[in-house]
């Protein structure tokens, strides 16, 4: 089979199918609510399961080695290497600590937390390894299809309380897995909770936010790429995404898709402004899709006045005195056992949560991490192929997106926002490496370079 | 055949794999262990914790538990009250006593609120800071009280059952001690006496069984793993740094080629995971600037 045709999803190469099949998993099954009935010394969530098939799949490829396929680009190892350092220094914070946690029965949680680390990491690796420059556009449209139909079921989700994604995709794992059921609440009790608890296929609403609106720039650039009746189903997909979100009744699905249209305005100023008309529209659609989600958006206004607010400033003088404790290198990461309500906070910031667990420095190491992923796409935005390079502009204005959400909530808790986030990145960088030839090894007369995609201009160029 | 390469071109380094091997052994033996430099000393660590519960009943002389015309609820409010006092310095001093373990190793924290929203329960800067004196103790006591019963709850954690079980059993054994001295000191007429009464403890239980074998091989293969991949890093580091200096003389010398791979040694060694990658054995030409 020539290379050049040899792209998912018309290929018989096992690894970017099973990239997909992960996909599926994580925007349709909830992987926090199923659990395999099998022996193992750390959760045996399906995500975790899946990916160790996974990998040990792509160890038997990466041994045995493919003749007919080598890869012609070389990925920019960045984003990668600091995701792989801030991996190493959650573990050193672990060993540096063992005597504490193990002393205060933690040593099983962390394994936990550390295992869920190493799967997203891995899921990085293993994206950068699976996937070709010339497959991007079709990930990013299964990623965007998958995002679109995980918003229905929110949608759906919040005018019947019917959660389709627990009740169904997990339920089809009933035979060998626990499924708990979904915590879906449309009526709740005023006096408890004032929101109502939509969670899709995760277990928190705010965990399918960040998770909807990390694809919406792929949707965007979909959209803007887009020609004819396939730039309509891009639209309809943005609409989609941002009304589900929104309907999670959460400001975080206000301030995401803001915090995405900054990247975008910066590196795309005039298709953003072209765009901003269209958001009339949104809100109409958003308004006829999920009555009442728009009125996330006056929540705005209570920011620093509702009681969530109030108990994140309280947050940074209550983490003090454990966080000067151990400043540089934290508790170790993990150790916070939300359900010891008595001796740990949970804290609506993912910075503030680490500064306690690896410390400043392990903190700076997940910031880079995300900056890392920018700084690479940022290479494919300005200097890429125009194809590579919008995909490049997705993925980095996902990673804002994850930065933000950061910010809002103690993101890594919930394991769809980081999948997510490291799939993105992930993309981002073999987007970069598309521009970059593999040096110095001669390239053989057989293994040609991928033919360069078709002219295109890039996003927003006049 | 990548990850073959790696494990050959470790195999080839056997004195440094040794050396990391005996660094990773030191490494998980002080993980499990109290080590100490100056004098050399190693302690059996305390990494297996041991748990005992009691359970005390405040009561009258005359007891009031088979009397159905008696009100608990005086009892009740001492209840609550004993079991705030026993987490004081003064209670763990006859506690310490009656359990043989020094009171200032002891660390003692409740009654919490149960039941109540997540935002009262949760530690504030000042709760915040007592209770990470207590990460540190070896001794630890947890006393709860239920706001409709004379009872307290005394949980202990120890490094062994046998203290476990005496510092819990300890708790109760103190609280009757101080309040019958303080009965003595007030002289308290027998029938308006307060009686401590254990009802039963708890056997000690394992909370971290098997800790140091699970923690030792943990921090061993932590640290042999980071060994070895420091081994393979170092080379690829250093194979660009050659790389870099024969890139800077051929600039000098402007010959037009460079030898070797230019790229950052993070991008080479992502070599190592790509299953799509050229063979080590592939030819390597000059790349042309």
């Amino acid at each position: 089979m020539e290379a050049g045709r040899d792209l998912w999803p018309r290929t018989a190469r096992p690894l970017p199918w099973l990239l997909a099949g992960l996909l599926v998993l994580l925007f349709l099954v909830p992987q926090d609510g199923v659990e395999l009935n099998i022996p193992s010394p750390v959760d045996p969530s399906i995500d975790r399961v899946a990916l160790l098939v996974v990998v040990c799949t792509w160890i038997v490829v990466a041994v045995l080695g493919r003749p007919g396929g080598k890869r012609r680009f070389a990925p920019p190892g960045l984003f990668l290497g600091t995701a792989l350092l801030f991996f190493a220094f959650a573990l050193l914070s672990v060993v540096l600590n063992v005597g504490e946690i193990a002393g205060h029965d933690l040593f099983g949680l962390a394994l936990n937390r550390l295992a869920l680390l190493c799967a997203f990491v891995m899921l990085a690796f293993f994206a950068v390894s699976a996937v070709r420059p010339a497959e991007l556009p079709r990930f990013s449209a299964l990623i965007v299809f998958l995002a679109a139909l995980t918003a229905l079921g929110v949608i759906w989700e919040r005018r019947t309380g019917f959660n389709v994604f627990y009740d169904f995709f997990g339920g089809l794992f009933e035979p060998i897995a626990s499924v708990t059921p979904a915590p879906t609440e449309i009526e709740p009790d005023p006096e408890r909770e004032s929101r109502k608890t939509i969670v899709g296929p995760t277990e928190h609403g705010l965990a399918v936010t960040a998770m909807l609106a990390m694809t919406v720039p792929f949707a965007i650039v979909g959209f803007a790429r887009g020609h004819d009746w396939k730039r309509w189903l891009y639209a309809l997909a943005v609409a989609l995404i941002v009304a589900a979100a929104l309907s999670t009744e959460r400001k975080t699905a206000v301030l995401t898709p803001l915090a995405a249209g900054l990247v975008f305005a910066a590196y795309r100023p005039r298709i953003t402004v072209r765009m901003l008309p269209l958001l009339a529209v949104l809100a109409v659609f958003i308004g006829m899709a999920s009555p009442g989600a728009l009125g996330t958006v006056s929540e705005l206004e209570k920011t620093f006045t509702s009681d969530s607010s109030a108990g994140r400033f309280d947050d940074y003088e209550a983490i003090a005195p454990q966080f000067l404790r151990h400043p540089l290198f934290g508790s170790g990461y993990g150790t916070r056992d939300i359900a010891d309500v008595e001796h740990v906070r949970i804290l609506d910031n993912e910075y503030l949560a680490l500064l306690l667990t690896v410390g400043l420095l392990g903190t700076a190491l997940f910031l880079a991490t995300i900056l890392a992923a920018m700084a690479v796409a940022h290479r494919a935005i300005r200097h890429g192929p125009a194809e590579y390079g919008d995909v490049a502009l997705a993925s980095s204005a996902a990673c804002m997106v994850f930065l933000v959400v950061s910010l809002l909530f103690d993101s890594m808790s919930f394991s769809q926002a980081p999948y997510t986030f490291f799939l993105v990145a992930a993309f981002g960088t073999v987007a970069a490496g598309a521009g970059r030839a593999r040096a110095p090894a001669a390239v053989p007369a057989r293994a040609r370079p991928d033919p360069p995609p078709a002219p295109t201009r890039p996003l927003g160029a006049a | 055949m990548t990850f073959t390469l790696a494990l050959r071109e470790l195999w080839s380094r056997k004195p440094l794999l040794a050396v990391g091997l005996v660094i990773a052994v030191l490494a998980a033996i002080a993980g499990v262990s109290n080590v100490s430099l100056f004098p050399p000393k190693l302690n059996k660590g305390t990494l297996e914790y041991y748990s005992g519960r009691t359970q005390i009943l405040v009561d009258s002389a005359d007891s009031s538990i088979a009397d159905l015309g008696r009100d608990f609820s005086p009892m009740v409010a001492r209840a609550n009250v004993y079991s705030r006092f026993l987490t004081t310095p003064t209670a763990l001093r006859f506690i310490g006593a009656k359990a043989g373990v020094p009171p200032s190793e002891i660390y003692a924290e409740g009654p919490y609120q149960l039941g109540q929203a997540r935002f009262i329960q949760e530690p504030t800067a000042a709760r915040a800071g007592s209770q990470l004196i207590g990460r540190e103790a070896r001794y630890r006591l947890r006393f709860d009280s239920d706001p409709e019963l004379p009872i307290v709850v005394a949980y202990a954690e120890a490094p062994s059952a046998e203290v476990a079980e005496g510092l819990a059993e300890g708790a109760s054994s103190g609280l009757a001690q101080y309040v019958e001295n303080l009965q003595d000191t007030q002289n308290i007429p027998e029938q308006r006496r307060v009686t401590i009464r254990p009802l039963g403890s708890t056997t000690g239980e394992p909370v971290t069984a098997g800790a140091s074998a699970k923690v030792g091989a943990f921090v061993f293969i932590v640290v042999f793993g980071v060994w070895c991949l420091a081994i393979l890093g170092w080379r690829r580091l250093r194979e660009a740094w050659h790389a870099s200096d024969a890139q800077h003389r051929s600039r000098q010398e402007g010959n037009g080629a460079i030898a070797g791979d230019s790229r950052a040694p993070f991008d080479r060694s992502l070599d190592l995971l790509d299953p799509d990658r050229e063979g080590e054995d592939a030819p390597r030409l000059p790349t042309p600037r």
